[in-house]
């Protein structure tokens, strides 16, 4: 009671007042998500006050769209955020794993149990089902020759999820060759090296991979060609424009000669960075049939552009920090901080590049490299929405995809994980457990269920008659999930129905600690102004 | 073309921020009769959208909460309609759809009226130079309907006073589907973003970080001479903490680019509410004053605890608790101080004077009142309406004296050896009603007069005079008192029994504006540097654990203290003379 005395405003929940405030949040937050799940969840499009419109199947994205005000939920909220950051996917089955912890402890609870009786037992459960998930998985093996069907595979149940089939299968392919170009072996795959660019332009489907790199920018000076073969590349970041005396330097002139002289300085030293450009173009273009192409971090200034023109080569100005790094993984060559030292060896090569213009949007394409391991995957879609939920998604695809990669095995899908867990739990695990503790065991295992429970009730099937089919089935040895058309089990290997084996990792670890913590709140105390003014 | 990039972030940023691209906008449609010797493209992009049709947009950032735009889509709607929210719309899934709507924030009189006016050009005339959003009443409406017009507009005017919620609420100008960016898991009035604390963190996401590199790419890659960034900042928050990380991320790419930074925060009541709310308070204010000037080329504080009480207000009235109001008198004065950066060059003679004379470009402006970087701060001084001019042939100078400070904790006791400073004029008027004066005569009386305005030993003044007085747009909150007439003349009676006159009694007024770095604002610098001393630096104080709170670790709060030290030191009245540091 001490917060009394210390903010007279603070407003006390007592022990069950506030294991009933966890609980129902948690429903309440399950329930939102629910439909989500699964390949045949609904999608949901919010329109905000001044007719924004965000499109989204992502649990994730949701979670970021809702104006969360109630503390339960916002932590629920915040783990299953994390789960997106560390593993790329899996936020909705976390929170609907919690809900549904919450949901079977409430039953117990009812009935006279101890949270910190039902927790010990969700620590049992918890440990055994990890332990559960290292015998359950499927190897994949990494080795020089990665098997891209069972690539595909994974990218393909994660995409199917979050668009429709046709798209999803597209898709597949392009973020398992994206992932492939870039990755290398024994080294961690950097997703970053896939660039994603969009255009707002004619359908969905026509989203690409480009081998090679696709600028958002184009040449500034119209002399400069729009398409240019058999090109050498120069990635640079070096300021070709004519700047006034830096802002910090401390020199004054006395008379208008003196500023004069300077002018002509900082022009003339300008103009020297670009002959030495010019120079080495000279060098290795003169007497073939070759291009050269300027791509610069810094700026570019007229003067500059205009002398590159003259010599037939196209320049690039401001090239995002990040491209510099993609230009020498797609063209080769190096990436040049000063023009002294200039040899043919810093130079990248691309077969074409182009400009592609759309308004007032200009796109270089720099493609038919040689050897690339950096690619970009070009959206196009009708409109923004689109476009960012087509990102949304192959960002998850690619997450899945190196995921995959990493953890060097893979987890059957479509449900049958959770029920053969559950039967672990059932069967195997619960008579080792002395006492009352066997009851958070069943709990845990019940809620396990919850995944296929909700794919069922996604597809409209009768939720008690697919998972009793599953359970008989696993029953009798069968390790198998639920086919969401039909509702009959189905084998996810010969299916096709995969999901990553550190994203169910990552939810049954993280999920429990939640649930336990708010099981075991036995006050809640609202204070302060934030909380107060909803 | 000598190019400028505005960032604005935060809301009273983008208040002050909408004022001044409505006079931007004011100037565009007006400047046949007589706004002379500006060029606009200075500020403004010419670009196109898919179907070809021109635009002419501000190159502009803005950063605000979410849901902070009000009845306007962030993308705008200049390049792309409203969308359609039909479930059929949705390309990407074939299962079910379901629709969330918020409850649709109607618009204000005024921007149905913006829209109305742009649905009258179906086919826009746009003309190589971009097209012009003119007057409300002026062009777009014809012949008869123009006295029901002028009814209809003026209640909305006036409505406006009392209605406006968000900065777009106001806003003329069109804006870039790029130019606004929200800020991701925040909602405007949900999120709680009084403290620099709020405000961190938000570029850590490599996602986040690149996004806004590119929006500020997009900008500064068209740009041919980008003479610099003017950054408008709400230092009342997090916003303080956001323009830190921002310019600390693009600061490496834009390394040799002059940053002028104008930290505002509208009038406030101190937080009496516990001691360590005044901590709090106390401790943002040194920390975004330190962190700011580090990573900008000159930072000028403005805002006024109370404004309406002020000096300053002394021909306004001003309510303090409306955004509306007050960020339209800093809209004024900062328009004012950044004229020289969009004026045409003038020769050495009086015609080619006429147009303006003292065109400078940011860089200039920036190293001159810093004093090549030693005085990072500088405090902003303003007449609105500005003083007119003395009787011709009488032995007076332009009355300097009326400048009073916008920027708060000054001490004008405190005469140093050295300070710049770059005073602009506008649209200066003829005493006694007289009409507006010529460049000429601006410049004759300001140069004599000289001498007898000197505080202290006054070393560098860069002077620029334009002939336009500050257009005042239609929407603009009604804040000008009783004694200002309609060409911002100071009457000796008052014309108008009501309180305040706002854009369609005044149509236009004269500014004067300086920048300087004047010792007077050592009060500002060392009050920041001793509270900041006294409260963050011993770690076990309730400021320490706020400091540690915030992610500044001893040496962190050590090397800020530093830096405010050396800001402050700068500014110390000098006993000998140094005229060696300058010319």
């Amino acid at each position: 009671m001490a917060i009394r005395m210390v903010n007279p405003n603070a407003e006390l929940l007592s022990k069950s007042a506030a294991l009933h405030m966890n609980i129902s949040a948690a429903k309440g937050l399950q329930d939102v998500l629910k439909t989500n799940l699964g390949p045949k969840g609904t999608i949901k499009m919010l329109v905000g006050g001044s007719g924004d419109i965000k499109l989204t199947k992502d649990g994730n994205t949701l979670l970021k769209e809702m104006q969360i005000q109630n503390p339960t939920a916002i932590m629920i909220a915040r783990t299953a955020v994390a789960q997106d950051d560390i593993s790329g996917d899996g936020t909705t089955s976390t929170v609907l794993f919690i809900g549904e912890l919450m949901k079977q402890a409430e039953r117990f609870i009812g009935e006279g149990m101890h949270p910190r009786v039902l927790v010990d037992g969700f620590e049992i459960a918890k440990k055994a089902t990890l332990e559960f998930l290292e015998t359950f998985k499927t190897p994949v093996a990494v080795g020089d020759q990665l098997d891209k069907e069972l690539l595909k595979v994974v990218a393909r149940t994660s995409l199917r999820t979050k668009v429709h089939e046709e798209l999803a299968d597209k898709l597949t392919e392009i973020v398992v060759d994206a992932v492939l170009c870039v990755q290398k072996p024994d080294e961690a795959i950097d997703l970053f090296m896939v660039e994603i660019m969009h255009m707002r332009h004619k359908f969905d489907t026509d989203t690409r991979l480009v081998e090679g790199l696709v600028l958002d920018h184009g040449a500034r000076h119209p002399d400069m060609k729009k398409r240019v073969e058999n090109c050498y590349i120069l990635t640079c970041n070096v300021s070709l424009e004519y700047e006034k005396s830096e802002v910090n330097a401390g020199f004054f002139y006395h008379n208008a000669e003196q500023r004069e002289k300077m002018v002509a300085a900082e022009r003339r030293s300008v103009d020297e960075k670009v002959m030495k450009i010019i120079k080495l173009k000279k060098q290795v273009c003169d007497g073939t049939d070759k291009n050269f192409v300027v791509i610069n971090q810094k700026g570019i200034d007229p003067v500059s552009l205009d002398l590159l023109a003259r010599e037939g080569i196209v320049g690039l100005r401001r090239a995002k920090r990040r491209n510099m790094e993609r230009l020498v993984l797609t063209c080769g060559g190096e990436a040049v901080e000063s023009v002294e030292d200039l040899s043919p060896d810093v130079l990248g090569y691309a077969g074409l590049v182009y400009e592609h213009v759309l308004g007032e949007e200009k796109y270089t394409f720099v493609e038919q490299v040689k050897n690339p391991h950096s690619c970009t995957i070009l959206i196009t879609g009708p409109n923004d929405y689109t476009i960012a939920q087509i990102k949304d998604a192959i960002r998850d695809g690619l997450r899945s995809v190196k995921n995959t990669i990493e953890d060097e095995s893979l987890i059957l899908g479509a449900g049958a994980f959770e029920v053969a867990a559950r039967q672990h739990l059932m069967n195997n695990v619960r008579k080792t457990v002395q006492g009352r503790a066997q009851l958070g065991v069943q709990a845990f295992a019940e809620a396990l269920l919850v995944i296929p429970k909700t794919l069922a009730d996604n597809s409209g099937l009768d939720t008690q008659d697919v998972l009793i089919n599953l359970q008989s089935e696993h029953d009798a040895g069968n390790v198998v999930g639920l086919d969401q058309t039909t509702g009959d089990p189905i084998d996810p290997n010969v299916q096709g129905i995969f999901d990553n084996y550190s994203v169910k990792r990552q939810i049954i670890t993280s999920a429990p600690v939640i649930a336990a913590q708010l099981l075991l709140v036995d006050e809640v105390i609202r204070a302060g102004r934030n909380m107060r003014k909803q | 073309m000598r190019e400028v990039v505005t960032v604005q972030l935060g809301g009273f940023a983008n208040y002050v921020g909408s004022h001044f691209w409505n006079f931007q906008d004011e100037a565009l449609g007006a400047d046949e009769d007589g706004l002379v010797g500006l060029d606009m493209n200075v500020l403004y992009r010419v670009g196109e959208t898919r179907q070809g049709i021109g635009t002419y947009t501000p190159r502009l950032l803005a950063f605000d909460l979410r849901g902070s735009l009000g009845a306007v889509r962030a993308a705008g709607s200049l390049y792309e309609r409203s969308p359609q929210f039909e479930s059929s719309a949705v390309a990407t899934w074939n299962g079910q759809t379901v629709t969330h709507r918020h409850e649709p924030i109607p618009k204000n009189d005024f921007l149905k009226s913006l829209d109305e006016e742009s649905e009258g050009w179906s086919q826009p005339s746009v003309s190589g130079s971009g097209f012009q959003l003119t007057n409300v009443a002026d062009t777009t409406h014809s012949g008869n309907s123009v006295p029901s017009e002028e009814t209809r507009e003026s209640s909305f005017v006036q409505s406006l006073d009392d209605s406006v919620e968000y900065w777009t609420d106001y806003l003329k100008a069109h804006l870039h589907p790029r130019s606004v960016y929200e800020l991701p898991n925040t909602f405007h009035g949900l999120t709680p973003f009084d403290n620099y604390s709020s405000g961190q963190g938000f570029f850590k996401e490599q996602e986040q970080l690149e996004e806004v590199e590119n929006r500020l790419r997009f900008f500064v890659e068209e740009c041919d001479h980008l003479q610099g960034f003017q950054f408008m900042v709400d230092n009342s928050g997090g916003f303080a903490a956001v323009a830190a990380d921002f310019l600390e991320a693009v600061g490496d790419e834009y390394n040799r680019t002059p940053k002028l930074l104008f930290s505002l925060r509208p009038p406030w009541i101190p937080p009496k509410v516990s001691h360590r709310d005044a901590i709090v308070a106390s401790l943002h204010e040194s920390v975004s004053l330190a962190r700011l000037s580090s990573l900008s080329n000159l930072l000028v504080p403005a805002g006024l605890q109370q404004l309406a009480s002020s000096k300053f207000a002394r021909h306004l009235c001003v309510n303090d608790s409306k955004l509306f109001c007050t960020s339209a008198v800093y809209a004024t004065a900062l328009n004012t101080i950044t004229l020289p950066f969009r004026m045409e060059v003038s020769g050495p003679t009086a015609t080619s004077q006429e147009r303006g004379f003292g065109s400078s470009d940011m860089s200039n402006m920036v190293r001159l009142v810093s004093c090549s970087q030693q005085k990072k701060v500088a405090l902003l001084e303003a007449a609105v309406p500005g003083p007119a001019l003395p009787v011709a042939g009488t032995p007076g100078s332009f009355d300097l004296a009326s400048l009073s400070s916008l920027t708060p904790d000054v001490d004008h006791s405190y005469t140093g050896t050295q300070a710049a400073e770059a005073l602009v004029i506008q649209g200066a008027r003829l005493p006694g009603g007289g009409g507006s004066a010529s460049v000429a005569q601006v410049l004759e009386c300001t140069f004599t007069g000289k001498p007898a305005v000197r505080r202290g030993a006054l070393s560098l003044c860069q002077l620029s005079v334009s002939p336009n007085p500050l257009p005042i747009p239609v929407p603009f909150p009604s804040i000008f008192g009783p004694y200002v007439s309609a060409r911002g003349d100071i009457l000796p009676n008052p014309i108008a029994s009501t309180a305040g006159r706002g854009g369609l009694d005044v149509l236009s007024i004269p500014i004067a504006a300086r920048v300087t770095s004047t010792d007077s604002l050592l009060p500002y610098v060392k009050g920041r540097l001793t509270s900041f001393r006294k409260l963050g630096l011993s770690r076990a104080s309730v400021g320490g654990g706020v400091l540690e709170d915030w992610g500044f670790a001893k040496e962190e709060a050590q090397d800020l203290a530093e830096g405010l030290g050396n800001l402050a030191s700068a500014y110390s009245d000098r006993r000998f003379d140094s005229a060696t540091d300058s010319d």
